[in-house]
């Protein structure tokens, strides 16, 4: 057999060893990311709460609505709801602002589209806000935020990404392995600090802003530095791979 | 909630299409049989070949090109190599640079168009008529064949099942700022992974309307050059196909670009590249499907090379829909929801050529840092996101006027010259022409 299929055997092989290890262990996991989590929340001054649920592990499937388990962190957040006239002029404004954005020159146009798409989460988020419910959908009458908003399942995703991209590559194993832990090791480190944003902005700056702290500094944002670890990864094996070629 | 379910689960299936072809592509360039031994013919195959050069106001690079052909490693002697250069109603200098070559090289010919339909089809329509050999290769102005390149892409004629080449582009200005660099890898996943797997697997590996050749025996069969199409180019690869011939990719016919440089250019080049693509998937998708020529997989292929600009627009629909069903939705669907969207999103990264192609295409081309480029895609994705929405739009409404015409028996009249300006300063920054 080929080094590199063998190599991504080796890589399904731990695909399916750390999904057995997070189906079974989320809840340590989320222990000590609750301690880094904890830590900051402090650092920054949040009141904050952990309540212990039952632990509803990976082990009993997904259930169909979000129900919160584990310990809990529970922030006292300052519900928003802006007067109509007030909403309708701030998503004038902010329209106004979409549109000298788009129409100046000097922005490039990747920015352009990125605050248009900023703009209408902001905007979305006003009128559910003020004309459906002052309590954003999901984050019930108090805010939970438990393992399931850890980034776990990430963890998942990024191996079975260097699986199948990282590891056929022609290049050594423990290069493959060591930029896999690394990128582990940053999205844990990452996550940690988003739920810290995540709480802290609900708490200083209310539920308005929970859509843009939630939404996009979660998935979104996740892909970036999947992004940037995958380049770092490819870019070493490739300079491997030349500096063979050329002795 | 149920009709957006719907929506969101096509959505899916679309690009995981998507996905799963350029894992295919990826897979069979890291390890399946590669296709190239046709080009030990390079060097001994010489036909009789006319290379078409169809110029609009292209003074900063006429010259450039011109001196490229004129020390092509190619026999040149009693008409066996003919270069038709026309100026297609310019009001620059390019006509008198052209008389200068033609006037001190025999096997230059200058034509000057001031007549007829203005577009680059016409131009090639008017070059082919003129043509005294059965193999047309064009060039844009902007770019620059090496010395082989000739060679290298006319020995697959040699097989009468070819009835195109397409050769490798590569842009040469690659340091000359971001956008140029984020190009350059771009091209590298489109050429060295996406056309070289195409070709590997059968499938339909695209002409790009320059850097490539067809015989002029094929072009009268399949209905010659369409004027009125945006992408003439993307028309005649299918339409090849359609009629029983295949086109063979060269990977090593190397020929290098001026890439654009900055957004306001890209949005012009990307706009008329999408809207050609459109026109061609809303035109041949049932001629596609119904051919009884064409594999099933060469079927799949072509629908899914005339459809690859919808993918934005895809991706923009399921965006707005995850915001919906955040709001309305239960959380678990709009979780999965988002998580598998921006999954098949994330390998579809990248201009198109999904981000694995990209790493795969750099290291197989024995580079290794530009990859660390790579993220930067993402600004690219979300432009793609907004450009490519816009020229669906407009293809839809091109599409409408088009059977409005038809219906009310007018003819439809071409498409005017969509280029991209170049300023010919190419020759300075990044790459060495070989």
């Amino acid at each position: 057999m080929e080094p590199v299929v063998t190599h991504m055997v080796i890589g399904l092989f731990f695909s399916f060893i750390m999904a057995i290890f997070l189906v079974f262990n989320a809840e340590w996991i989320w222990g000590i990311q609750k301690e880094v989590v904890q830590a900051l929340l402090t650092f920054a001054n949040v009141e904050f709460q952990i309540e212990k649920l039952p632990f509803n592990d990976l082990r009993n499937g997904i259930p169909a609505f979000y129900k919160p388990g584990g310990d809990v962190f529970n922030v006292p957040i300052k519900y928003m709801s802006l007067s109509p006239v007030l909403a309708i002029l701030s998503i004038a404004v902010l329209s106004l602002f979409g549109f000298f954005s788009y129409r100046l020159k000097s922005v490039p146009l990747p920015f352009k589209v990125l605050i248009l798409f900023l703009l209408t989460l902001v905007i979305s988020t006003i009128l559910y806000t003020t004309f459906v419910s002052p309590i954003p959908p999901h984050a019930i009458g108090r805010l939970a935020i438990d393992w399931q908003f850890s980034g776990i399942i990430i963890w998942l995703l990024l191996v079975v990404i260097f699986t199948f991209s990282i590891f056929p590559v022609k290049g050594p194993l423990w290069v493959k392995f060591m930029w896999l832990g690394l990128a582990l090791s940053y999205s844990f480190i990452w996550n940690s600090v988003r739920l810290s944003v995540v709480l802290g902005s609900l708490y200083y700056l209310g539920s308005s802003v929970f859509l843009l702290t939630h939404y996009l500094t979660g998935i979104y944002i996740d892909f970036i530095y999947i992004v940037g670890f995958y380049s770092l990864a490819l870019a070493h094996l490739a300079r491997i791979e030349t500096s063979e070629v050329g002795w | 909630m149920v009709i957006v379910g719907i929506i969101m689960a096509i959505i899916f299936f679309v690009m995981s299409m998507y996905s799963l072809r350029h894992y295919i592509f990826y897979w069979n360039r890291l390890f399946g049989n590669q296709k190239g031994s046709i080009q030990d013919l390079a060097g001994y195959y010489l036909p009789s070949v006319t290379v078409i050069l169809p110029m609009k106001n292209e003074e900063a690079v006429a010259a450039t090109i011109l001196e490229r052909l004129t020390v092509m490693d190619y026999p040149k002697d009693n008409g066996h190599f003919e270069v038709i250069a026309i100026n297609d109603n310019s009001t620059d200098k390019t006509g008198e640079i052209i008389n200068s070559y033609a006037s001190s090289h025999s096997y230059i010919n200058a034509i000057h168009r001031d007549k007829g339909g203005r577009g680059k089809g016409d131009a090639l329509k008017a070059g082919t008529e003129l043509a005294k050999n059965d193999i047309i290769l064009v060039f844009d102005a902007d770019y620059q064949p090496t010395k082989a390149c000739v060679k290298r892409l006319v020995a697959p004629f040699c097989d009468p099942e070819i009835g195109l080449v397409m050769g490798r582009v590569v842009p040469i200005n690659t340091t000359q700022s971001l956008m140029t660099r984020l190009l350059d890898l771009e091209r590298s996943g489109g050429y060295q992974v996406d056309q070289q797997a195409r070709f590997n697997l059968n499938l339909i590996p695209q002409y790009g309307g320059t850097v490539g050749g067809i015989k002029r025996s094929v072009l009268k069969r399949i209905g010659g050059w369409n004027t009125i199409m945006l992408a003439e180019d993307t028309d005649v690869t299918i339409r090849t196909y359609l009629n029983g011939w295949k086109i063979a990719y060269v990977n090593i016919a190397e020929c290098y670009e001026e890439s654009v440089v900055n957004w306001k250019e890209r949005r012009h080049q990307l706009t008329r590249w999408a809207v050609g693509h459109n026109q061609c998937l809303l035109n041949h998708s049932g001629a596609i499907v119904r051919n009884p020529i064409l594999t099933v997989t060469q079927k799949i292929d072509g629908l899914l090379l005339m459809g690859v600009y919808i993918v934005p627009v895809l991706m923009l629909a399921g965006l707005v829909l995850s915001i919906i069903t955040y709001f309305f939705g239960s959380y678990w669907w709009w979780l999965l929801f988002s998580a598998l969207l921006f999954t098949v999103a994330y390998n579809n990264v990248g201009n198109f050529a999904a981000f694995n192609e990209i790493g795969i295409s750099v290291m197989l081309d024995k580079r290794g840092r530009i990859i660390w480029l790579l993220p930067w895609s993402l600004f690219n994705f979300f432009a793609n996101i907004w450009l490519c929405t816009g020229a669906f739009l407009r293809s839809l409404v091109i599409h409408s006027q088009d059977v409005t015409m038809q219906a009310v028996g007018v003819e439809k009249t071409g498409v005017r010259w969509a280029k991209t300006d170049k300023r010919g300063h190419s020759k300075s920054r990044g790459r060495r022409v070989k």
